[in-house]
C-alpha cells in the first residue's frame, strides 16, 4: 500500500501567473516574528488565510499593504517587486489593490457619499456607476448617503467599504475579516457580492477570516498560520478529501503500527482520539470499520494548531 | 493626495464652527473687560485669539480624527505614499491658517465696529491694517508651534504628542527668565533700532515670516522621513 495518500497536501510555489506574491517574508516584533511567510495568490482565485488570533494573519496583510515595514523577504504585486518600485509606480500599483478592513475605518464624521467622492479621488480607475449600483443593490444608497459613518451599523459600513473597493477598479482585493459580528443575511449579501466580483477571471483575492464557513464556499486555495508561521498551503480540494477519524487508542495504535501515513498528526479527547487524515476515501478502504467524518476548515485547523504529532 | 486633503476637509468643514462658537465664548469677557481697562484694542485681541485658538484647535482636531477610528492605517492602503499624506496635512493646515487670519481680521474689524453699539466706546483702536498684521503674525506663530509639535505627532501619534505640547510654550516663557532676557534684550533692541531706521517694521515682519516658512517646510521634510518609517 502506497504511504502518499496518506500525506498532507503542501502546495509549492504556484506556476501560474501570480498577483500576488509573497516569498520568506520577515517581521520581527518583541515576542513575536512573522517567519519567512511565503504564499501565493493566483490570478483568477480566491486565497483564504487562516489562524487563531494573534497567529500573524493581520501582521501579513500590512506587510502585503505597506502599512508596516517587512525585516525581510519580497512581496510582488502583478509580477513587480514592491521593493524595486518608485513612489509613482507604488502609487499606481496600490490603485490595483483595494483593501477591506474589519473595522469601517474613514473618517467617522464623512458621510457614505464623501467617502465616495473620496474613493473616486484617490482611485484613477474607479466607477461611480458602479458604486451606484452596488451601493443600491446593497440598500446602502439612496436611503444612506448622507448618513455618516458613525451612524453606520457594522453590516452597513462593511458594504460601503465593499461597494467603494469593489467599485474601485482593483483587481486584486485584501479582505481583513470581512464577516466577522455581521448577522448572517448580511454575511450571506457580503459573501455573494465578492462571489459575482470573483467571476471576472481577472480579479483575485486574501481573504482572513475566522469563520471559515464562509471560505468553505469561497476559497479555492487555503494558508494556514500559526505563530508567524504558515503551516499549511493547499488547494480547497484537498480540505474536502481529508477527514477526521475518531479512533480508541488501540485503534490509533494499529494505524501508526501499520504506517501508513507519513504523519500521524492527533488531538487528545477524554477517551478517545481525532486523527487528522489526509484522504479520507483511501482511508476507509484501508480501515473500513473506524468511524472517519469528513473534515472541515475548522477541524483540520484545530488539528494542525492544538494536535501533536506522535 | 487630493482625496486625502478632501477628507481633512470634511472633517473641518463640521469642526471649524463649533472651534469658532468655542472661542468667541471664551474671548467675549475677557474682550470686555479688556476693552473696559481703555488700554487694550479689542479688535486685535479677537483677531489674535481667533488665529492662535483655530488653527491649533483645527490642527490637533485632525490628527486627533486620524487616530480616533483607525483611519492613520487604512488611509495608507489608498494608492497614495507617507510622503503624500504628511504634504496633505501640512498643506492643509498651512491653507486653513491663512484661511483663518483673513476670517479673523474680517471679525476683528467687525468687533471692533460694534463695540460702541454695546460698551459705549472703543478703546484704543486700530487700523484693519495693524489687525491684518496681527493676525497673520499669531497665523505665522502658531504655525511655528505646528511645525516643532508635526514631526513629534507624525513619530508618535496625538495622543502621546499632546505630553510634548508645553515644549514650544516653555522655550518661549525662558524667554522672560531674567539672565536669558537680559542675553536677547541687546538683539531686541538691535531689531528695534533696525526697524526704526528703515521706516517700518514690515521688513522684520517679511524676515520672520520668511523664516517660519523655511521653518515649517523643513518641519515637512522632517515629518516625511519620519512617518516613512513607521509601522502601524
Amino acid at each position: 500500500m502506497s504511504t502518499t495518500f496518506m500525506s498532507l497536501p503542501n502546495m509549492s510555489a504556484c506556476d501560474e501567473p501570480c498577483d500576488l506574491r509573497v516569498n520568506g517574508l520577515t517581521k520581527r516584533y518583541e515576542g513575536f516574528t512573522l517567519d519567512a511567510v511565503s504564499l501565493d495568490v493566483p490570478r483568477g482565485s480566491v486565497v483564504g488565510l487562516i489562524g487563531q488570533n494573534g497567529a500573524g494573519k493581520t501582521t501579513l496583510m500590512k506587510a502585503i499593504l505597506g502599512t508596516i515595514h517587512a525585516d525581510g523577504g519580497s512581496i510582488q504585486l502583478f509580477g513587480r517587486k514592491l521593493s524595486e518600485l518608485s513612489d509613482a509606480e507604488l502609487i499606481s500599483m496600490r490603485g490595483r489593490v483595494g483593501f477591506v478592513s474589519a473595522m469601517t475605518a474613514y473618517p467617522s464624521v464623512m458621510t457614505v457619499s464623501e467617502v465616495a467622492t473620496m474613493s473616486r479621488m484617490a482611485f484613477p480607475a474607479f466607477d461611480q456607476v458602479a458604486f451606484e449600483r452596488i451601493a443600491t443593490r446593497m440598500d446602502l444608497l439612496p436611503g444612506s448617503a448622507r448618513k455618516r459613518i458613525s451612524e453606520l451599523s457594522r453590516g452597513m459600513g462593511m458594504k460601503l467599504q465593499l461597494a467603494c473597493v469593489l467599485a474601485s477598479g482593483a483587481d486584486l482585493i485584501i479582505m481583513d475579516e470581512p464577516t466577522a459580528g455581521l448577522d448572517p443575511i448580511v454575511r450571506e449579501e457580503v459573501l455573494d457580492i465578492v462571489r459575482e466580483w470573483m467571476e471576472d477571471d481577472a480579479h483575485s483575492a486574501l481573504i482572513s477570516s475566522h469563520i471559515t464557513t464562509d471560505l468553505e464556499k469561497l476559497a479555492d486555495y487555503l494558508v494556514l498560520i500559526d505563530n508567524g508561521h504558515v503551516i499549511l498551503t493547499c488547494d480547497r480540494d484537498a480540505i474536502d478529501l481529508m477527514g477526521v477519524a475518531h479512533l480508541r487508542t488501540s485503534e490509533l495504535d494499529r494505524v501508526r503500527e501499520d504506517g501508513l501515513m507519513s504523519e500521524v498528526r492527533v488531538l487528545r479527547h477524554d477517551l478517545s482520539w481525532d486523527l487528522l487524515v489526509p484522504d479520507r476515501a483511501a482511508f476507509a478502504r484501508a480501515y473500513p470499520d473506524y468511524v472517519c467524518d469528513r473534515a472541515s476548515i475548522d477541524d483540520v485547523m484545530v488539528l494542525l494548531v492544538k494536535g501533536e504529532v506522535r | 493626495m487630493r482625496a486625502l486633503m478632501y477628507a481633512d476637509w470634511s472633517i473641518i468643514r463640521r469642526t471649524f464652527l463649533r472651534y469658532l462658537i468655542v472661542t468667541i465664548i471664551v474671548m467675549t469677557p475677557v474682550v470686555a473687560m479688556g476693552n473696559a481697562d481703555g488700554e487694550f484694542s479689542a479688535g486685535v485681541a479677537v483677531a489674535s485669539m481667533l488665529v492662535a485658538m483655530i488653527t491649533i484647535y483645527l490642527a490637533i482636531g485632525l490628527f486627533s480624527a486620524d487616530e480616533a477610528n483607525g483611519w492613520e492605517q487604512f488611509r495608507l492602503t489608498f494608492p497614495t505614499s507617507a510622503r503624500q499624506v504628511v504634504r496633505s496635512r501640512y498643506a492643509l493646515t498651512a491653507l486653513t491658517t491663512f484661511a483663518t487670519v483673513i476670517l479673523a481680521t474680517a471679525l476683528g474689524t467687525t468687533v471692533q465696529w460694534a463695540i460702541p453699539l454695546f460698551l459705549g466706546s472703543v478703546a484704543a483702536p486700530r487700523g484693519i491694517g495693524i489687525i491684518a498684521l496681527t493676525s497673520l503674525g499669531t497665523g505665522l506663530a502658531a504655525l511655528a508651534f505646528l511645525a516643532i509639535e508635526m514631526p513629534v505627532i507624525f513619530r508618535v501619534g496625538i495622543s502621546k504628542a499632546r505630553m510634548t505640547f508645553w515644549v514650544p510654550f516653555a522655550i518661549c516663557m525662558m524667554f522672560s527668565v531674567e539672565p536669558i532676557r537680559k542675553a536677547i534684550m541687546p538683539i531686541l533692541d538691535g531689531l528695534e533700532h533696525l526697524a526704526k531706521s528703515v521706516g517700518s517694521p514690515a521688513p522684520l515682519f517679511v524676515v520672520a515670516a520668511c523664516l517660519i516658512a523655511l521653518l515649517y517646510l523643513g518641519s515637512m521634510r522632517l515629518s516625511e522621513r519620519i512617518y516613512a518609517a513607521r509601522d502601524f
